[in-house]
C-alpha cells in the first residue's frame, strides 16, 4: 500500500512538473505534440528508474565526497545509450526531439531524485520512485501536450516510432478554428500557467477532491 | 584530507568512468552501424524524387563549403550530385535538396523544412519559384520573390552553396553571374489615364530640350515621393529622360536620369515592366493609361507626370 | 557579416529561454530580485564561455581523432561541473553576500540546460572556433537580457493583486509568454 502511495505522491501532489517544477525545459520545448511528449517520456523514465537503481545499488560504496560528480556519471551514461539507441532505432523521433534527448543528463528531476531519495533508499523503494516520478513527469507533458496539439493543429495523432505504425490520427477542430500560436513558445508558456493554476485551485480545494477540468 | 583518502576517490571515480566508457563504447558499436544506414535511408526518399532513375547512392563525407550552408552530400551514380541545404530563412531554417545533374543542370529542388510567414516566406516552397529554379545551369542567375526578399534570398543563398561546390567539383568555370540575383518584377496595380487630373499635375520642370529631327528629348525633374511627401532632409525631385516623337507626339523613349525616392522601393519604376508601357503611347490620346506599381504609387506618378510635362512641347 | 548576425540571432531571436526553453530553473528560480538576476547571469555567461571553449577543444582535438564521439556527453559534463564549482568558490571568495542570495541555485548552473546546450550545439552545428566564441558570448547574454528584464517586471509584480490560485509561478508564466510574443517580433532581424 506504501508503495501504491508513493507511486500516486509522485503523480499528483508532488508532480515534478506542475508543482516542483523541475524538468521544465523539456517539458515546455517537446511538449507541441503527444508523439514527442510520450516519446520523451519514456526516455526520461527509463534513465531516471535505471539511474534510481543503480545509485540505491551503489549507494553504500559511493564516497561522499564524490557522490555528485559519480551520479552524473552515471546519469550521462545511461542517457548517452538511450541516445544511440533511439538515433539507431527511433530515428524520427530522435530527430524530433533532438537535443533535448542528451539534455535529459541535465533535468533537474533526475539528479535531484538520485540525491534526495536513491542516495537514502532500497533499490526497490528507489525503483518504485522512479516509475512514479517518471510517471508524474509523464503526466505532465502529456497533458500539455494535449492541449496545445489539439488547440494549434486541431487534432491529435499517435506513431509508432518503431515502425511508424499509425495508431490514431484524428481531427476534432476544423482548421479555420484551430490557434497556431499555442504551437510557438507563448503558447507552451500560457497552457503551463494555466495547468498549474488549476492545479493550485485544486490544491487549495482539499476538502473536495474533485479534479478541475484540465 | 589524506594522500589515500584522495587516491581512494580518484581510483573510485576511474572505475566508475572506464566501467562507462567500456559500456558506451559497447552501446555505440552495435548502433553505429544502424544509425549510418539510417542516414541514407532517411534521405533515400527524397534523393529518389531529385533522381528518379538512380538507385544507387552513396554519401559523400569529404567537403569543403566556407558559407556552412551544406549539411551532406550524395553522389547519385552516374547522375550528378545531391545536396542537402540549410539556411536561416525569416524565422526559422530552411532545408532543401538541391539535385545537380553531371551536366551541371539543377533537375530539382525539394524543401524539406520550411517554417515561414504563410503568404510571404512560405512560397519558397511553391511551385513559381521551384519552377524557377529547376532547369537552371549552376551559373545561371536566380530570381528573388516579391515580398519574401529574406527568405528567398535565404534560399538563393543555399543554394548557390551547393552550385558553388558543384562547380569547384566538376572544375566548371564561373563567371560570377550566378550570385547576381536578379531583382524580382514589380507588381502592377491600378491603371491610370494619361489625361486625368491625377496624370498632368504640374509638379515638374523641363530642365533640357535636344531636337533630333522629328525626335525631341526632354530631361524633366519631377517631383516624387520624397518631395511630396516632404520630411526629408535632402529631398531632390526624380529626373526622367523622354523622347518624343514630335509629329505623332509618340513616346519613343524613356529613360530614369535619377531616382532619388526611396531605395528598394521608388527605383522598381526603373524596371522595364513599368517603363515599356510607355513606349508607343499617343500624349494627346484620351485613353492612353499606364499601370502603376503597386506600393510604389507616389514615385510612378511622378514618372507620368514627367512624360505629361512634355506634351505640347 | 555571418558572425554579426550569428550574435544577433542567438540573442533575440532563438533566445535561450524564450525560444528554446533553456535554463528554465533559474529562469523561475533566480528572477525575485534583480541584482539576484544580474549576479546569475554573469555567473552563467563565465561558465558557459569558457566550459564551451574547453569542450570544443576537447572535442576537435581529442574525442574527433580517437573516433571518441561517443564519450562526448560525459566529458562535457564533467568540465561543465567542475568549471560550476570552481566558479562557486570564485563567489564565494569575493562576494559572500551574492553567494547567499544565489543559494541552492548556483550548484545548479550545472544542471542549467543553458551550459549544456551551447557546449553541445558547438559541436552539432559544425561551428569553427570564432563561431564558437561567439555564440558562447550571446546566448549566455540573451539568458542575462531576459533572467533582467523577468526579474524587474515580478519585482512589480510582487505589489500587484494577482488572483490566489496564479501566485507566485503561474502568472510569472504568464509574464513569459508575453515576452515570448514580444522577442518573436523580432523574427527576421538578421
Amino acid at each position: 500500500m506504501s508503495l501504491f502511495k508513493n507511486l500516486s505522491n509522485g503523480i499528483v501532489k508532488e508532480n515534478p512538473v506542475f508543482a516542483l517544477y523541475l524538468g521544465l525545459c523539456s517539458v515546455l520545448a517537446v511538449s507541441n505534440s503527444i508523439n514527442n511528449a510520450l516519446g520523451m517520456s519514456v526516455a526520461v523514465i527509463i534513465v531516471l528508474t535505471v539511474s534510481n537503481v543503480i545509485i540505491a545499488a551503489m549507494r553504500k560504496i559511493i564516497p561522499n565526497d564524490i557522490r555528485i560528480p559519480v551520479y552524473i556519471v552515471v546519469i550521462a551514461t545511461l542517457v548517452k545509450i538511450v541516445e544511440m539507441l533511439m538515433q539507431a532505432y527511433t530515428p524520427e523521433l530522435f530527430t524530433a526531439l533532438g537535443v533535448f534527448i542528451p539534455l535529459i543528463v541535465v533535468n533537474c528531476i533526475i539528479l535531484g531524485r538520485a540525491e534526495a531519495y536513491a542516495s537514502k533508499n532500497t533499490v526497490g523503494a528507489s525503483f518504485i520512485d522512479g516509475i512514479g516520478m517518471g510517471l508524474g513527469y509523464t503526466a505532465g507533458i502529456f497533458m500539455l501536450a494535449a492541449i496545445r496539439q489539439l488547440l494549434a493543429t486541431g487534432g491529435l495523432n499517435l506513431v509508432n516510432p518503431f515502425n511508424q505504425f499509425v495508431f490514431f490520427d484524428i481531427t476534432l477542430i476544423p482548421s479555420e478554428f484551430t490557434i497556431p500560436l499555442f504551437a510557438q513558445p507563448a503558447g507552451a508558456f500560457i497552457t503551463f500557467a494555466v495547468l498549474a493554476a488549476l492545479l493550485e485551485v485544486y490544491k487549495q480545494s482539499g476538502s473536495k477532491p474533485v479534479k478541475k477540468g484540465a | 584530507m589524506n594522500h589515500k583518502k584522495i587516491i581512494h576517490l580518484t581510483l573510485f571515480l576511474a572505475i566508475i568512468a572506464s566501467v562507462s566508457g567500456g559500456l558506451l563504447s559497447f552501446v555505440n558499436s552495435l548502433t553505429a552501424p544502424i544509425i549510418n544506414e539510417n542516414a541514407i535511408a532517411a534521405e533515400k526518399v527524397t534523393l529518389k524524387l531529385l533522381f528518379p532513375n538512380t538507385d544507387d547512392f552513396a554519401p559523400v563525407t569529404d567537403f569543403e563549403d566556407e558559407t556552412g550552408s551544406i549539411l551532406s552530400i550524395f553522389e547519385a551514380k552516374g547522375a550528378g550530385l545531391a545536396y542537402k541545404v540549410s539556411r536561416m530563412g525569416y524565422a526559422n531554417p530552411i532545408v532543401m535538396m538541391v539535385g545537380i545533374s553531371n551536366d551541371g543542370k539543377i533537375v530539382g529542388l525539394e524543401v524539406l523544412e520550411l517554417a515561414d510567414t504563410p503568404g510571404y516566406g512560405m512560397k519558397v516552397g511553391e511551385a513559381p519559384f521551384i519552377d524557377s529554379v529547376v532547369g537552371k545551369s549552376t551559373t545561371d542567375g536566380l530570381d528573388l520573390i516579391s515580398g519574401s526578399t529574406v527568405s528567398s534570398t535565404a534560399a538563393i543563398t543555399a543554394i548557390n552553396a551547393a552550385r558553388t561546390h558543384f562547380n569547384n567539383f566538376k572544375g566548371i568555370d564561373d563567371d560570377g553571374s550566378g550570385s547576381v540575383v536578379t531583382p524580382p518584377a514589380p507588381e502592377l496595380g491600378r491603371t491610370i489615364l494619361l489625361s486625368s487630373d491625377e496624370a498632368t499635375s504640374v509638379t515638374t520642370t523641363v530642365t533640357n530640350e535636344v531636337v533630333n529631327g522629328d525626335e525631341k528629348t526632354f530631361t524633366v525633374e519631377s517631383n516624387g515621393y520624397s518631395v511630396l511627401e516632404g520630411g526629408y532632409a535632402d529631398a531632390k525631385p526624380n529626373v526622367f529622360s523622354i523622347t518624343i516623337n514630335t509629329v505623332t507626339s509618340v513616346i519613343v523613349a524613356i529613360e530614369v536620369v535619377e531616382m532619388n525616392d526611396t531605395k528598394g522601393i521608388g527605383d522598381k519604376v526603373e524596371h522595364e515592366v513599368f517603363l515599356s508601357q510607355f513606349i508607343g503611347l499617343e500624349l494627346e490620346d484620351e485613353n492612353a493609361s499606364v499601370d502603376i506599381i503597386s506600393g510604389v504609387t507616389r514615385t510612378s506618378i511622378s514618372a507620368i507626370r514627367a512624360v505629361m510635362a512634355t506634351r505640347g512641347k | 557579416m555571418e558572425l554579426f548576425s550569428l550574435f544577433i540571432s542567438a540573442i533575440f531571436i532563438n533566445n535561450i529561454i524564450l525560444n528554446r526553453f533553456l535554463g528554465m530553473c533559474p529562469f523561475m528560480g533566480v528572477s525575485r530580485k534583480t541584482s539576484s538576476a544580474l549576479g546569475m547571469g554573469g555567473a552563467v555567461t563565465f561558465v558557459i564561455f569558457f566550459s564551451s571553449i574547453i569542450t570544443f577543444g576537447l572535442y576537435t582535438y581529442i574525442l574527433e581523432p580517437f573516433n571518441l564521439q561517443y564519450m562526448d556527453l560525459i566529458t562535457f559534463i564533467l568540465i561543465i561541473a567542475s568549471f560550476v564549482q570552481l566558479v562557486e568558490m570564485i563567489i564565494k571568495k569575493f562576494s559572500p553576500s551574492l553567494y547567499k542570495s544565489l543559494g541552492i541555485f548556483l550548484p545548479l548552473i550545472t544542471t542549467n540546460c543553458a551550459v549544456l546546450f551551447v557546449a553541445l550545439e558547438n559541436i552539432k552545428q559544425g561551428f569553427n572556433f570564432t563561431e564558437t566564441v561567439v555564440y558562447a558570448l550571446a546566448v549566455p547574454i540573451g539568458f542575462t537580457l531576459v533572467l533582467i528584464i523577468f526579474s524587474s517586471i515580478r519585482e512589480r509584480l510582487d505589489i500587484a493583486d494577482v488572483p490566489q490560485a496564479l501566485k507566485g509561478n503561474p502568472v510569472a508564466m504568464i509574464v513569459a509568454a508575453i515576452m515570448a510574443l514580444a522577442f518573436s517580433g523580432l523574427a527576421g532581424l538578421v
